[in-house]
This record gives structure tokens, sequence and C-alpha cells, in this order.
């Protein structure tokens, strides 16, 4: 099955390839050369860089506390909101997939948050919920809790922005719906007549079927909520506070961009970033071996 | 037997409900306050307006300097629909060499296509800036479309090659013994039995196009070009007199057209591998 | 049908992919820029399209950029339409960015050489004179820009360096902005002019204890009135002239304690309230929902606010400290030219219309601030509303109180936005009991001087 490519082969790959490689080259390539080298100077965006060598990297890890309570904020948010974004997501998928009536009526309904993304409106209401005298908290005075001004408090206002995430599972939940509808049907029925429970198909046919979106899911996830910008910009006050509670990583690199004119040391932080998201795809892939089940007949990458 | 079946079907629908209100209520809000005064928004947070207006809607679709809504509407609407072109062709071509031919320094291309979407994306502002403008298209469409005809968005590539491996090979196998070239299995196997995955590209790239802000607001800034989303932002400042009623308003209508597209779409979801296909 | 569509996609993609390689590899030249900062390229390259619509005759093309929302970009257009009337030898090319991301743009168009002629700025100004990218004005005094009706004191506030690099777009004086309705029900009397921060206290307190459970007294505006506190010590913040901080570490420490006593006394809102209603968050200002009875505002927000709430409000001069108020008249934002633009006559004619001209001014009215000649401050208060009168009379207090008790006009600190996070940072860490004053504010003093060391 394995033989090497022929030219021809690899003729026609590379006119598969030739749109992604053309704007690779164009339009991609440049600019990441381009920050990496600016990583190596201090820019302050309007005048020439000036060649300053490792300097920003090195000022970033010894003398930057704001950089590590921004790793700190962002892994928090990474580990909480990703696994709990994919279970939701997951569970509700399969809860929609099939079997009952007005599924398009609930998917949409179960899909809508998401689809007010990043915008104003989202961060007027997130505030309006989970302000001190917010709904939330009106619901927990029911049942007799007070709870804290969650929009505000630095030590709670991470979880409203996971919280946000969460909710706006959508995405995940139609890429789950997408593969579920790729499992062949008579894979459930023939386990049926084997008498296997819903649990057991679960376990045995679902999940490992699945597996190539699931992994899809957890990369994506990974690498968007390393990333993530918009909800700590919209949620927070726009520049990390109250303290840096909403510091995240790209909300100190934008900052340090654009707001303080030191486009170099943004540079590196995004290097950095970089280097972190790409350990972490790595890891990922290496153990997908065990886990990941691909119907073209080879086990992982 | 049936009875229990009965009642295992409406619990499962009561516990969707029931679940879908808190999803929904954020949502009901932001639509429910889009018909209050604009002094009532935050002070009257009950879900049914007190004092029903419909001077939002009238305020805000005035737009800006004579351009209207109905403009930036139509503006956002071509940019969504460019790029779902566009990333559905040249991602599925990319996806399908990356998922499915063999060649030299695949695996090179495969970690930079990646790589490309780990950094995050303020650095390679202002040089990509600097491209766009040495091609005279600052204050075009070109900048925001042009990046989707070149399979820029690596996420929909992943999703499809993903999908594609999930695709038996004994399919592709058999197609070539009948006579078949790569590209005729492109077209005849592989893209077809894509559709869900394809459907999933269209319909997310729409709706994030929709939904961008930030590249928008850089790349343009002749009011006629303007987008929804630059429309509705341009109704607010927050420290001076932002017009609330009528973001909420603009908001809520910008919803419309994506939800209907979702609403419209999701059932292809319906059509699994059994029935595309496999004929 | 399946070969023609992949021939068809692949054939645009050549054609496109010719395109790029025509221009002697885009990406290159890109990073080249970049590198060497050498943006006169683009400066080219934006006037060329201009060119090629030559039809328009001898006409030249000028870009100006503001920020804002519809109804000052209406203004602002309405008021453009007429300088292209008086000028006809002048198109102007209206840019605009919503607020929230106007200077990412304009910092953008910087970088890559592409920025308007003209563009406005707020206090922010010192950061860009610093770098080089302001047009100098000075050598069209008199000429193109006519100054001679404007306020002396905003003339010196864009004049940086030695050189005339912004000019003014309206005026403000900073004022404690009253809640009156919520003086009434606590039956205590409105402010006057002249009290002091001891009285500001005491009457926080007041308001507090007299309302109960869910309102105070006042916000916290330890970064906001920072400037003023030092002015008001004989301090201020930026030295320009020496270029240096205008204040060490022991001038603070007593605004810091100020602050932090008025707060245990019960008579601040609480950190967590300041951050879920920001006092310049005009939407959920608590001053708005009768919560907060008095904040610092500049004395254009009053319409604003007012506009959103029925109890009545009022502005009140700033409490006095050794020196006085410590307030004066200040540019809320202005117009800078690009140092790059090829039109500086033409940007400087713009200017010039824009604070001189009449019916300028009657269309643009307060929306940024007072107008800084005398002649159309006159002209707009004969049709003055209500909460326009407000404004009037208040800042014609503050310039009476100018005359007898003058002080030179302030910059904010190179750095501005790191300076003032951390400040912010140092308030809140106080408010929620993660610092001790005496802590915070070293700290505070150390990170200030590092930020403008970077910056100055």
């Amino acid at each position: 099955m394995r033989k090497p490519p022929g030219a021809s082969d690899n003729l026609t790959a590379y006119t598969f390839l030739l749109p992604w490689l053309f704007g690779f080259f164009c339009l991609t390539l440049g600019p990441m050369l381009g920050s990496l080298y600016l990583s190596m100077t201090k820019f302050n965006l309007l005048s020439p860089p000036n060649w300053i060598g490792l300097s920003n990297y090195l000022a970033i890890f010894t003398e930057d506390s704001t950089f590590t309570r921004s790793l700190t904020v962002t892994f928090t948010y990474v580990f909480l909101s990703v696994p709990l974004r994919l279970i939701f997501a997951l569970l509700v998928a399969i809860a929609l997939n099939k079997g009952i009536r007005a599924l398009g009526i609930y998917r949409t309904v179960y899909y809508l948050p998401s689809l007010l993304g990043g915008s104003v409106a989202i961060a007027i209401v997130w505030r309006q919920l989970f302000e001190g005298t917010g709904v939330v908290n009106q619901l927990l005075a029911r049942i007799g809790i007070e709870g804290p001004s969650w929009i505000s408090h630095p030590d709670y206002i991470v979880y409203t922005i996971v919280t946000l995430s969460v909710w706006q599972f959508g995405s995940a939940m139609v890429i789950f719906l997408a593969g579920l509808k790729q499992i062949p049907a008579d894979l459930y029925e023939a386990s049926e007549v084997d008498g296997a429970g819903k649990l057991r198909q679960f376990f045995r046919i679902t999940l490992p079927l699945l597996s190539p979106v699931i992994f899809f899911n957890l990369i994506m996830s990974i690498i968007n909520s390393f990333q993530a910008f918009t909800p700590a910009f919209m949620i927070g006050d726009g520049r990390g506070g109250p303290l840096d509670a909403t510091m995240f990583y790209t909300l100190y690199l934008y900052l340090k961009g654009f707001s303080y004119f030191d486009m170099g040391y943004a540079s590196a932080l995004a290097w950095i970033m970089l280097l972190i998201i790409a350990i972490f795809t790595a890891i990922v892939f290496v153990t997908s071996k065990y886990w990941v089940f691909y119907g073209d007949g080879k086990e992982g990458r | 037997m049936t009875m229990r079946n009965n009642l295992s079907r409406l619990a499962r629908h009561l516990i969707i409900i029931l679940i879908g209100i808190g999803m929904l209520y954020p949502v009901l809000w932001l639509v429910a306050s889009s018909f209050k005064p604009n002094t009532m928004i935050f002070t009257n947070t009950s879900l049914w307006p007190a004092v029903f207006t419909l001077d939002n809607y009238i305020n805000g679709w005035r737009g800006l300097n004579d351009v209207s809504f109905s403009k930036f509407f139509m503006n956002s609407a071509l940019i969504s629909v460019m790029s779902v072109l566009g990333n559905v062709i040249t991602c599925s071509l990319a996806a399908f060499a990356l998922g499915r031919l063999e060649f030299r320094m695949k695996k090179v291309w495969f970690a930079l296509m990646l790589v490309t979407i780990m950094l995050p994306y303020h650095v390679t502002l202002v040089p990509q800036y600097m491209i766009y403008n040495e091609f005279q298209w600052i204050n075009t469409y070109f900048p925001l479309i042009l990046p989707k005809w070149l399979a820029h968005d690596s996420f929909f590539i992943l999703l499809m090659v993903q999908f594609i491996r999930g695709i038996p090979r004994e399919l592709d196998e058999s197609a070539r013994i009948d006579g078949c070239s790569q590209r005729q299995i492109y077209w005849r196997i592989i893209l077809p039995l894509l559709v869900p995955a394809l459907i999933t590209t269209a319909i997310f790239t729409f709706i994030w196009s929709w939904d961008d802000f930030f590249s928008q607001m850089i790349y343009l800034s002749d009011i006629r070009l303007f987008t929804v989303q630059l429309g509705i932002r341009s109704l607010f400042d927050p420290s001076g007199q932002s017009d609330w009623g009528a973001l909420l308003a603009m908001s809520t209508l910008s919803l419309l057209p994506i939800t209907a597209i979702f609403l419209l779409f999701q059932r292809y979801f319906l059509e699994g591998i059994a029935t595309t296909g496999l004929k | 049908m399946k070969k023609s569509m992949l021939a068809l996609t692949l054939t645009a993609l050549m054609t496109v992919m010719a395109a790029c390689s025509g221009t002697s590899g885009g990406p290159a030249a890109g990073g080249e820029s970049t590198k060497s900062g050498s943006s006169n390229q683009g400066v080219t390259n934006t006037t060329q399209p201009a060119e090629g619509g030559e039809a328009s005759g001898e006409q030249v093309e000028l870009r100006v950029m503001w920020w804002g929302d519809q109804a000052r970009a209406d203004r602002t257009n309405e008021a453009l339409k007429i300088f292209m009337e008086k000028n006809p030898d002048i198109k102007v090319i209206g840019e605009f960015a919503p607020s929230s991301g106007y200077f990412d743009k304009l910092n953008t168009q910087l970088a890559s050489g592409t920025a308007p002629d003209v563009f406005f700025l707020g206090g922010n100004v010192v950061d860009y004179a610093k770098k080089g990218v302001l047009l100098d004005l000075s050598l069209y005094i008199d000429k193109e820009l006519n100054l001679k009706d404007m306020d002396k004191a905003m003339i010196e506030y864009g004049t940086l360096d030695g050189k005339l690099q912004h000019i003014s777009a309206g005026a403000n004086a900073r004022g404690i902005l009253i809640n009156t309705t919520m003086f009434e029900k606590a039956g205590i009397p409105v402010p006057q002019d002249g009290w002091t921060w001891d009285d500001y206290a005491a009457i926080s307190k007041q308001i507090s204890e007299k309302l109960g459970k869910g309102f105070y007294g006042t916000y916290n505006f330890t970064v906001d009135g920072f400037d003023i506190f030092l002015k008001q010590n004989s301090k201020q913040l930026y030295d320009m002239a020496n270029n240096q901080l205008g204040f060490a570490e022991a001038d603070i420490r007593p605004w810091f304690d100020y602050w932090q006593q008025t707060s245990e006394a019960g008579g601040v809102v609480t950190p967590e309230l300041q951050v879920s209603n920001p006092p310049t968050d005009t939407g959920k200002s608590l001053l708005i929902t009768g919560k907060v009875a008095m904040t610092l505002a500049a004395s254009n927000q009053l319409t604003a606010m007012q506009g959103l709430t029925q109890d009545k409000l009022t502005l009140v001069q700033v409490p006095r400290g050794p020196k006085g108020t410590g307030v004066v008249f200040e540019s809320s934002q202005g117009m800078s030219g690009y140092a790059k633009t090829e039109h500086p006559a033409e940007a400087a004619r713009l200017m010039s219309f824009w604070i001189n001209d009449p019916d300028a001014a009657k269309i643009l009215g307060n929306d940024r601030g007072v107008p800084v000649t005398a002649a159309n401050r006159t002209l707009l208060e004969g049709e003055a509303n209500e909460v326009d009168s407000l404004i009037y009379d208040y800042t014609s207090r503050v310039s009476k109180q100018a005359e007898t008790e003058p002080f030179a006009v302030s910059y904010n600190l190179p750095g501005f936005s790191e300076f003032s996070k951390l400040a912010e940072t140092t308030v809140q860490e106080i408010g929620f009991g993660r610092k001790k004053v005496e802590q915070a504010v070293t700290d505070f003093y150390g990170g200030t001087v590092k930020i403008f060391d970077s910056n100055k």
C-alpha cells in the first residue's frame, strides 16, 4: 500500500496545494519572518527598529512580572475552558444528533450564543448577567448564597470568561455533529443485534470513530484558547484589569505592541507563545497514535 | 414499553428545552432590551419591556453619513459569500493533498500550515498591512477576501484533513482500478463524502467573516465600504453618548441572517455517509 | 465540468501569482520596509490612486481621520463639506473609526507610512510628538493658520519641544460632577466652589451614611485626579522643559493615603463597583443611576451624562489644595498633521478653518469641548440650551479662578497609557487589600520611573 511517491504524484499533489503554497509565500512567510526579526529589536512602531539581540527575551524571562501573571491567567483559562467546552459540546452533539423531533430548532438554539461571537452586545449582556446585582446573583440569592461581583472581582473574573467560552461551545458542537454523521449507521444496528447497551455503543463505536474529530477539536481549542483575546478584551476593561486578572497573554502582547509602543517586545512575546502552543500541539500529535483511529487505515501520524 | 419510550422521549425534550432556555437567556435579554427606550435598558432589567419602542431600530438603521445599515448588510454579505467560496474551494484542495496524497515534503508543509496559525496575528498585522499597501489594496475588500482564496484558514484545512482521513481508503483504490485520476478521485469520491465538512466550513466561514471586526476596522476607511460590525461599533463610544438602544437593535438584526443560514444549512448534517455518494 | 472548474480556479490563481511576483516579491519588500522603516515608498503609493482620478482637476486630496460615534461622524462630515465649499481646491476625504479601534488603526497606518494628512489625538499627543511623526505647523502661523483669536494656553499646549504640533479642537475644564438629586434626598446642601479636600471626604462619608447601603459619596479618582493633586502642591506630572518626572515618591504618598482613609470611612464606592461601573463609561456610571453622588469629570461630559438621567446634575470646582484648585482649561482633543504629508499648507488651512470658522463652530458645537477661540465661544453661548449654559457657567468660573491663580498647562507623561494602567493597578491593589499603601506607592513609583525611562 505504501509506495514511494512518483514524480507525477508529486506534481498532482503540489497542484492541489498550490493556492495554499502561494498564500504562504506571498502573504504569511514574510510577515512571520519580519516579526521574528523585530523580536530582536527595540521597535516603537513609529521610528526605525534598533537591533538589540536577545534583550527582549531576556527581559521577558528575568524582570517581567506581568508576563508571569499573564501566563498564569492564560493557562488557567486553557485548562478550564478546553475540557469543559469539549465535553459539553460532545454531550450536546450526541443528544442533538438524531432520534427526536425539532432537532433543527434545538441545534439553532444551542448554536445561537456562538453567533454573537465577540460583539459589543455580548459584553453588555455578560456584564448585565454577572455583575454584583445581576441575574446570576439574584438566582444564587434565592438559594441563600450571596454571590460576589463576578465581572469585577479579580479572583472571579477569569471564571466569568471561562463561562462565556463554554457557553459559546457551538462551533465545537457543529463539528462533532458533522463527525457523528460520518459514522455508518449499520455499525450501531449490528451492535444492537449483539445486545450492546447505549453506554457500550458510545465507548465501543462512537468515541473511536469520532476520534479524528475529537483530535481536531482538541488541537484547535488549544490553539484558540492560548490565543484568546476578544473575551478578555470585551469582558475585562480592555487593559487587563482589574489588577491583572484579565491580562490574557495575547492581550498583554497587544497592549505592549499597540498601546505601549513596544512592538519589538510584543514580537518576542508572540514567538514565545508560538513555542508554547507548538509544544502542546506536538504533545497531542504524539499521543494521538494511541487514541485516534483513522478510516484510511493509517494509525495516527 | 411504548409508554416508557414516550416518557423517556418527553424527559429528553424537557431537559434539552430547560438547558436551552438557560443558554438562550442572554440572547433573549439582548433582543428584549433592543425594544426598550435608551434610558431603561440598564435600569429596567426585566425580560419584558415595560415600554415598547421601535425607535432604536429606526434610529439605528439610519446608519452614518447617509449610508444606512442596508448598505452595511450588503457589504457584509458580499464579503461573507466571497469568503465562503474561497475557503470551500481552496481549503478542500489543500486538504485533499495533505490528507490523501503522498508527496515529498508533505510533513514539512503540514507542520508549517499549523505553525502559521500559532503566531498571534497582532505582530504580523503591520508587515501584512505593508504588503497590501504595496498592492494598493487598502480600503478595498481584497485584504479580507484574498486570504480565503489562498487557503489561509488552516483551521478548515485541518478540519477537512481529519474528515478525509475518516473516509475508507478502499474507495479510492477501487476508483483507481476503474481508471480514475487523482483529480477525478477528488471530484467524484472525496468531495461528495466531504459534504458535512464542507457545509461546516461554509457555515463557519460565513459567520466568522460576518462577526469579524478587527481586520475590517484596520483595512476599511470609507464609510460606504463599512460592514455591519463596523456600523455597530460606530454606535458605541463609552466616553460619549453611546446609543445603546440602537446598538442592541442593530446587533439583533445582525444576528438574523446568520441565524437563518445556520437554520437552513444545519439539516445537511442529517445526510450522513449513507445518502451521499457511495453509489 | 469537473476539470473546467479546477482549471478555472488554477488559472485564476496563476494570474494572481503573476501579479504577486511582478512587484518584485511582495513579502520581501514588506519585510524590508519594516526593518529600515523606510516608509516613503508607502507615501508615494497612497497618493497614486488620487492622481489616477485626475478628472477632478487641480484639486488636492486631504485625508482626515477621527474617532467617535455616529453623531460626531455626522457633524464632522457636515463641517468638512462646508470646508470644501469654501475651499474648492481641496477635496477632503473623511476617514472615521469607532473609538474602540481608532488608535490601533492610526498606529498601523503610521507604522506603514500611510497615515492620513490630518488626524485627531487626545492626551497621548506627547507620545506621538516624541516619536517625530507630527507635522511642525510653526511655518504656517499667520499664513494658512490663523491663531490670533485662539486661547494662549491652548497654543502653548500644542507647542511641544518648541514646535507647534497640535491644534486643540475643543477645551474642557475638569470639575466635580454632582448628582444634586442625591444631595436633596440626603438632606445635605450641594457643595460650593472653594471647598477643601477635608470637606470632600466629610461630605462623601455623610452621603453614604444618610442614604444607606448601596449608596456612596464618591467614585475613587486617585488616577484621574493625580495631576491635579500634584499641581495643587506645586508639583507636576511631567516636567517637559527638562524632560524629567515632575514628582518624587514622597509627593504622591499623601494622595494615596487620602483615598485610603476616605475609603475606610465608607464614603467611596467599593473597588468591585468601580470596576463593573467605571465612571468614564457613561452608560454604566453610577452617577446616572443615582448610586454615587460625586466624581471628577471633564466639563463636556455633563451633556452626555445629563442626557441619560432624570436626576439633576451640576458641576462644582475641584476642592482646593495649598495652591488652589489646580484646574485650568485643557485640550480635550485636537488635530495634528502627519510629518510626511504632501500637503502641509492645506492641512494647516483645514485646522485654521476648524477653530475659526463660525459656520463650522455652529455645526460642531461642544462635541469635542468648548471652542478654543473667544469669538466662537461667544457665538455658541448665545445659542446654548440649559445643559450647555451650565457648562459655560462652570468654565467661566474656572477662567476667572485661573486669572488669580494661574497654573501652567500640563502634559501627560510619555508612555501615558502604560503609566495609567500601572496607576490603576496600584489603586486596585490597595482597594482589594493586596498591598499596604506604603508598599504599593513604592512599587508604583519604581514602575513609573521605569516606564518613563523607556519612553522619554
